[in-house]
């Protein structure tokens, strides 16, 4: 269990980019979703060790790793958001030294491992070559690798599926679930379908505060038989946007579809009744959110 | 192009440079050097003296000469790395996609980028010169010898304009170019390195001028030092003269402006094909290629059967140094610091020079510790590079988040970089060591070794680089900036060259060994080896708690507290080193205690002791017992005083380190008055006899370096010329035993092994156990005294023998014939050799000096054991026939201290030498020596304080190089004046006076006896009022020449003038293909003189004065290539 009480952190400015965070994660999958700046990172790289809290208090396992991150290192799996490597390194050199520098061990060795490994990720094509001829998504895998790597107890993954096509993020997806059977995995990110996808409870994060911590399913009963769907113009997509809940407006064959939640009042004309989707939960949780 | 986008760019460009650590950095340098450093101290001429005529602060010249060295110091570090690290710096901020894929085209980019470094370059040299200005125009004069002249603008803007900026823009066109082409910091760190190592290297040279200097004179150092400077042109020149180009140097600011110029465009050119990525620059995104079908996912990752341990300490620090070391091979730019030292070595062990521009034999020793500048320059500055960008490489790349993530150990991340680096440094030393060696294997003479390659370079400098190193890790850890690490850095390494330069270096600062170590292969560090072992240690200490607060200090989790606090008390241990040593120093024979003792001796006894005649010694007989380990001597003797001539009170000087003093006068002990090292003894007596002990010398050294007395076990040096071996005679403001001869018997204990040789001739040796002792007994009286002690082999001559270090047998053939024929032929010019005996003794090089003790002479290792030999200037006959000279003119012929003294000393031992080179070596020989001594006296003389022979004494620096060399010239001149019979006679008939009368000879005394027996008394008066009494030097110059056929010969005109004060009789001559055809003329100041010649074959060269026997300046002036007949 990984309980974090009233985690605080304020950046030089001031700017607060968290106001007083409390989450009880246990073992499995865990999401963490917000929009863009919300503090997910932020969160991360303090339970990372990578950065120190303002104030609060972080306890893995009933001890308290908010000042000790050496104590979470030995046990963890880490993929931040914003990362690069050694360029002049191959894909396998770089990922056994990082393997060696976790104190991963195999009984094959380090280098099989690191085989191993690249294949689990779909990089064993290009484990020779340099990392700077790498594209963008075979740099997100190759994290992918070292962070999967070791059997962590914890695993903070932050925007994993960012440059990842289709079929690589079904295969981290696999991954992922394979390792949440039996320790923590964290998975911060700002697209509702790899949450929906895999974890059974989130929390939702907006300017630094707890939205509300629930699972999807919870999520869609919220909105379930007050989700509406209508087809409108521009205009009228606009003014609904004032008088009306809209979760969300998108195009469809240049058509403006909108999806709004109604309260006590009746539905604009027109509009049907929509099954709720994990995203039309979260849009209307960070909405709710907000107004709160 | 469109300039509305250029200036885009190169405002953006400005901005970010108004905020970098290397602008202001550059800015506080460029304050400091203007605020702390006195331009007229950098005028070699003037005085700092009253009487003396002082240089202007805001002469032309003298701004000349600061903005040019300040250019040198401070610009060529910071500008280039200013400009160099432009592009890169837009490439680690990966806006390169965003920049180019706009209108903005590549030569825009790099025109405005260009444009806005030297706009901010641009900037501090106006700042520098405005802060020049108020500062020299307003501020307090800095310094005792400042003189404020008249204000003119063109005294700053000229040189600026001149000096400063187009180094500027050289040293930040280049470094932009190779930043630009190679993207890697590592070459742009390359670019400085190299031009500031060559500039050092090119203005230490004495070289005249030439067409390397074109590409190579970045600052205009070069020109200003041997066009401007080399020659003393007098502070009326400095002060009031305008700044004059001749066309080299305007050749040279043209390639200083051009070549940036071209190697910027060349950069425009080649940044549009990165851009278009028609070749590899930028780091970019690359594609998947075709990547093959994706493996399916079979089995799980528990199939792996992964765990982890905790990586320990060694594992990581070695993980680290792998990934790093992995990183230096692929840096093609670090190898340019390598080959850049290797060739620095090369060309430093190449062009070393001694005396007279003498070659050297370098021991391996020797070059190792010559070379140490160079490898610890280099070195330090590589891992400076290496260590900044290897530490923040994470951080640049991104891969901090996942690195620091790991369980590795902080201290590992900056340890394993460490590794690396001392793998790098090693392999620069490897490389300059195998260069050092092929030197020596391919010296003529000389030997090869490792070992003391690997005992300096690999021992004793670890903990140079190893403090280098750590203090390096720890800025960058507390400022976590590393362009502010790098300006720092050099500040440290600026502001050591500054302490060494200025004399304030101590073995407590002294970290990187500068200036400090002195080799001899007679011993390995006998003399600093205690303070050497503390400062390294104290090094070692430093290094430690930089290492501490680095790891303490190191972003790996942001806003964790540091707690370099702590570091406080870790700082206890290198404190108390470093207060132990301070204590050391202070007490130690170079220390204040020791100068304070001087201040003292003479506060407390100058007035009421100058003045009382000093006991007159007869005979000397003492028992000097040395232990060599302990560097321990005592001593126990007496002195017989002259009857008739006591004074009223006897008093003697002993040094400060001397204990244990006890007196007895005609056998009564008796309780002296130590008045601060002035013995006064209560009664007078015929016979004063002492006992006491002292360490010799006592303590440590200021900072490395030598001293001219020693005991120690690889040889010993003693002599009466200072208090620290036997008493000297009264109150003692310059040293000595009396300038009234003695007899002396001095028996001499000392281990076995090791040869004492005294003064006077051996009369017993004995041996008891592993004690020897040996008599030595003056056969003749002397008047100084000294102890020669080594491990020697020995080389016998005709009544004169070399003793010296079975090692260094190349010159002392040389060495025992030059004495048999000084002996020889002194003795036939000036008076009889009155003692037996004569010997050459080789001492460590601890002091590089000879001395013409009477019968003994001490020869330092460093002089001309280990001088190359050459036929055309035997260096090691040359010192020696200087030395035996002394025998004549010093020990017999011993002037008072009336003005003109030194003239008889240095001055006529320097002629005696010419002499004897003339009759043994030849005419070329004496000349090449003779143009020596001439130029050494053109470029020490000082034009506006120079004295006439008849009034220099021993007081003035400036006066020492005018009574050695103007002094033998003008023998050298009185001599051809004379003839060889009438002078060698008048020189007799000086001498013998000296020895029979025992009035103390003088200047004028000498010229009296030589004009008595001159055949033109009158033409010898004009002489001596124009060479000895006043400070004439003519100067020639050859005008209007012309070659026209004449039948069968070739008839040559030329007019000669003396553009100098003085009348000259010179010789001139043509001479061609195998002929040559001499006149000799009368040439009064200025007055042009014409004169033909008709020679018989075509004549190609005209000189004045051919054979040298006419001191002048600019003699290369004075000298010209015939043009083609018409």
């Amino acid at each position: 269990m990984l309980s974090i009480s009233d985690l605080v952190k304020v950046y030089p400015g001031p700017v607060t980019a968290l106001h007083g965070v409390s989450l009880e994660i246990p073992t499995g999958m865990f999401g963490l979703l917000g929009p863009n700046g919300s503090g997910k990172s932020t969160l991360m790289r303090i339970l990372a060790g990578l950065l120190t809290p303002t104030s609060g208090r972080i306890v893995w396992d009933h001890e308290d790793v908010t000042n000790t991150p050496e104590r979470v290192w030995p046990r963890l799996g880490y993929l931040p958001q914003d990362f690069g490597f050694y360029p002049n390194l191959s894909g396998a050199a770089m990922l056994q030294h990082l393997l060696t520098l976790k104190g991963v061990e195999a009984p094959g060795g380090l280098a099989r491992l690191t085989s191993e490994l690249l294949e689990r990720v779909n990089l064993t094509h290009a484990a020779h070559r340099k990392v700077k001829q790498y594209s963008g998504g075979m740099r997100q895998r190759l994290g992918i690798a070292q962070a999967i790597a070791g059997n962590p107890s914890l695993l903070i993954v932050d925007e994993p599926t960012a440059g990842l096509d289709p079929e690589e993020r079904l295969r981290f997806y696999r991954l992922l679930s394979e390792l949440a059977e039996n320790r923590i995995v964290l998975l911060s990110t700002h697209i509702v379908d790899d949450v929906a996808m895999l974890c059974p409870r989130f929390a939702v994060i907006r300017f630094g505060r707890l939205v509300t911590v629930t699972t999807p399913r919870a999520a869609r009963a919220e909105l379930q038989s007050r989700l509406y769907e209508g087809i409108v113009s521009r205009t009228d997509a606009d003014r609904l946007s004032q008088t009306h809940a809209v979760t969300h407006v998108r195009l469809v064959e240049g058509q403006h579809v909108v999806r709004l939640v109604v309260g006590d009042t009746p539905p604009p004309a027109g509009f049907v009744l929509a099954e709720p989707t994990l995203e039309d939960a979260y849009l209307w949780l960070t909405r709710a959110g907000a107004a709160a | 192009m469109n300039a509305a986008r250029v200036r885009v760019v190169a405002r953006q460009e400005l901005r970010t440079h108004l905020r970098s650590p290397f602008l202001w950095g550059l800015v506080v340098f460029v304050a400091f050097a203007t605020l702390a450093v006195n331009p007229a101290a950098m005028i070699p001429s003037g005085s700092a003296t009253v009487e003396g005529v002082r240089p202007f602060s805001n002469s032309v010249y003298a701004m000349a000469q600061s903005f040019s060295l300040t250019g040198l110091i401070f610009y060529t570090f910071l500008a280039s790395l200013l400009a160099g690290l432009s592009v890169i710096h837009d490439d680690e901020s990966r806006v390169g996609d965003l920049i180019h894929s706009t209108p903005l085209t590549a030569s825009e980019y790099i025109s405005g980028k260009f444009l806005g470094v030297m706009a901010a370059l641009g900037g501090v040299v106006v700042l520098h010169v405005i802060m020049a200005m108020t500062w020299y125009e307003l501020g307090p004069l800095v310094g005792g010898d400042s003189y404020r002249g008249p204000f003119s603008v063109t005294s700053y803007l000229w040189p600026a304009l001149w000096c400063v900026l187009p180094g500027v823009l050289f040293c930040a066109g280049v470094s932009f170019a190779i930043g630009e082409r190679f993207r890697t910091p590592i070459a742009v760190y390359a670019v400085p390195t190299v031009l500031f190592g060559v500039t050092v290297l090119s203005l230490g040279s004495q070289a005249p001028l030439g067409l390397w200097d074109v590409p190579l004179d970045i600052w205009g150092a070069r020109w200003l030092s041997q066009t401007v400077f080399v020659t003393d042109r007098g502070i009326d020149f400095y002060n009031s003269a305008p700044l004059v180009v001749d066309q080299m140097v305007m050749l040279n600011r043209l390639v200083m402006v051009l070549v940036p110029l071209a190697a910027v465009a060349w950069s425009a050119r080649h940044c549009e094909q990165v851009v278009r990525g028609r070749t590899q620059g930028r780091v970019g995104t690359s594609s998947e290629g075709t990547p093959p079908q994706p493996t399916p996912l079979v089995g799980t990752l528990n199939d792996l059967r992964m765990s982890r341990r905790l990586p320990t300490i060694r594992l990581s620090i070695w993980q680290v140094a792998r990934s790093e070391i992995s990183q230096i091979r692929t840096q093609p730019a670090l190898y340019l610091f390598l080959l850049f030292a290797v060739a620095l070595v090369w060309e430093s062990a190449g062009s070393a020079r001694g005396v007279f521009d003498s070659g050297v034999i370098f021991t391996a020793g020797g070059l190792a510790v010559s070379l140490i500048e160079v490898v610890t320059g280099i070195g330090c500055l590589l891992l400076l590079f290496h260590t900044v960008e290897s530490i923040t490489r994470p951080a640049r790349t991104r891969l901090d988040a996942i690195m620091y993530a790991t369980p590795v150990p902080t201290a590992a991340f900056v340890l394993g970089v460490h590794v690396a680096g001392a793998l790098l440094v090693g392999l620069l030393l490897m490389g300059c060591g195998a260069v050092a060696l092929a030197f020596l294997f391919l010296q003529p003479q000389g030997g090869m070794a490792i070992w003391p390659f690997i005992l300096l370079w690999g021992g004793v400098l670890a903990p140079t680089f190893f403090v280098w190193t750590m203090s390096v890790t720890a800025v960058l850890a507390l400022t976590r900036s590393r362009y502010l690490t790098y300006v720092i850095a050099l500040a440290v390494l600026m502001v050591t060259m500054a302490l060494v330069l200025t004399g304030s270096m101590t073995w407590v600062t002294n970290w990187p060994l500068w200036g400090a170590l002195r080799w001899t292969d007679m011993g390995t560090f006998e003399l600093n080896g205690a303070p050497l072992l503390w400062n390294r240690a104290l090094m070692m200490a430093v290094g430690v708690v930089a290492l501490l607060v680095a790891v303490r200090a190191f972003a790996r989790t942001e806003g964790a507290p540091r707690h370099v606090g702590v570091a406080a008390t870790w700082a206890l241990a290198p404190v108390a080193i470093a207060a132990g040593l301070t204590v050391a120093i202070n007490a130690g024979f170079q220390g204040p205690d020791a100068r304070a003792w001087r201040d003292d001796y003479e506060q407390r006894n100058a007035a009421e002791w100058a003045s009382v005649p000093p006991p007159v010694i007869t005979h000397v007989d003492a028992d000097v017992w040395l232990d060599p380990v302990k560097r321990f001597m005592r001593v126990a003797g007496a002195y017989d005083i002259e009857s008739g001539a006591t004074p009223a009170r006897q008093a003697f000087t002993l040094g400060p380190g001397i204990r244990n003093v006890a007196w007895t006068v005609d056998g009564q002990a008796v309780d002296a008055d130590n008045r601060a090292g002035l013995w006064v003894l209560p009664t007078i007596g015929r016979r004063v006899a002492f006992a006491y002990d002292a360490i010799v010398p006592d303590g440590f050294t200021r900072n490395g370096g030598g001293t001219s007395s020693f005991i120690l076990p690889s040889g010993v040096l003693l002599h009466t010329l200072g208090p620290d071996f036997l008493p000297l005679p009264g109150y003692v403001a310059e040293y000595g035993l009396g300038a009234r001869p003695f007899t002396v018997e001095m028996r001499v204990s000392a281990p076995a092994g090791l040869t004492v040789n005294g003064v006077g001739e051996q009369v017993q040796q004995r041996v008891d156990g592993d004690r020897a002792t040996t008599t030595w007994r003056s056969d003749y009286p002397v008047k100084f005294l000294n102890l020669v002690g080594g491990r020697w082999a020995q080389t016998q001559g005709d009544g004169v023998a070399v003793f010296h270090h079975p090692g260094h047998p190349w010159n002392v053939d040389a060495m025992v014939s030059t004495l048999s024929a000084a002996k020889r032929l002194y003795s036939e010019w000036f008076f009889p050799y009155p003692w037996k005996e004569l010997r050459l003794n080789e001492f460590p090089d601890h002091a590089t000096r000879a001395l013409g003790f009477p019968t003994n002479i001490p020869f330092s290792e460093g002089i001309g054991f280990l001088t190359r030999p050459d036929p055309g200037l035997p260096l090691p006959a040359i010192v020696t026939a200087h030395e035996t000279a002394h025998q004549w003119w010093a020990n017999l012929v011993t002037p008072g201290r009336e003005p003109g003294a030194d003239v008889l000393l240095e001055g006529m031992a320097n002629f005696a030498t010419l002499l004897l080179l003339e009759s043994e070596h030849g005419g070329a020989v004496r000349q090449t020596f003779a143009k020596g001594l001439e130029d050494q006296y053109i470029s020490g003389r000082r034009v506006d304080v120079e004295r006439p022979l008849f009034e220099t004494t021993s007081q003035s620096a400036t006066d020492e190089v005018v009574s050695a060399n103007r002094g033998a010239l003008v023998m050298w001149m009185l001599y051809r004046h004379m003839g060889h019979e009438r002078m060698v006679a008048g020189l007799q008939a000086f001498v013998r006076a000296a020895v029979t009368t025992g009035t103390p000879p003088t200047l004028r005394g000498l010229l009296g006896d030589l004009r008595s027996l001159a055949s033109d008394p009158e033409s010898f008066d004009v002489m001596v009022s124009q060479w000895v009494a006043a400070t004439t030097v003519p100067e020639f110059r050859v005008t209007d020449v012309s070659v026209t056929p004449a039948g069968a010969s070739w008839h040559v005109s030329a007019v000669i003038t003396n553009v100098g004060p003085g009348t000259v009789e010179v010789d001139v001559e043509v001479s061609g293909e195998g002929s040559h055809s001499r006149q000799r003329a009368t040439l009064d100041a200025g007055v042009p003189t014409h004169v033909t010649w008709n020679v018989p074959g075509p004549p190609l060269r005209l000189v004045v004065d051919p054979d040298v026997h006419v001191l002048q300046l600019n003699r290369a002036r004075a000298s010209i290539d015939l043009p083609a007949p018409k």
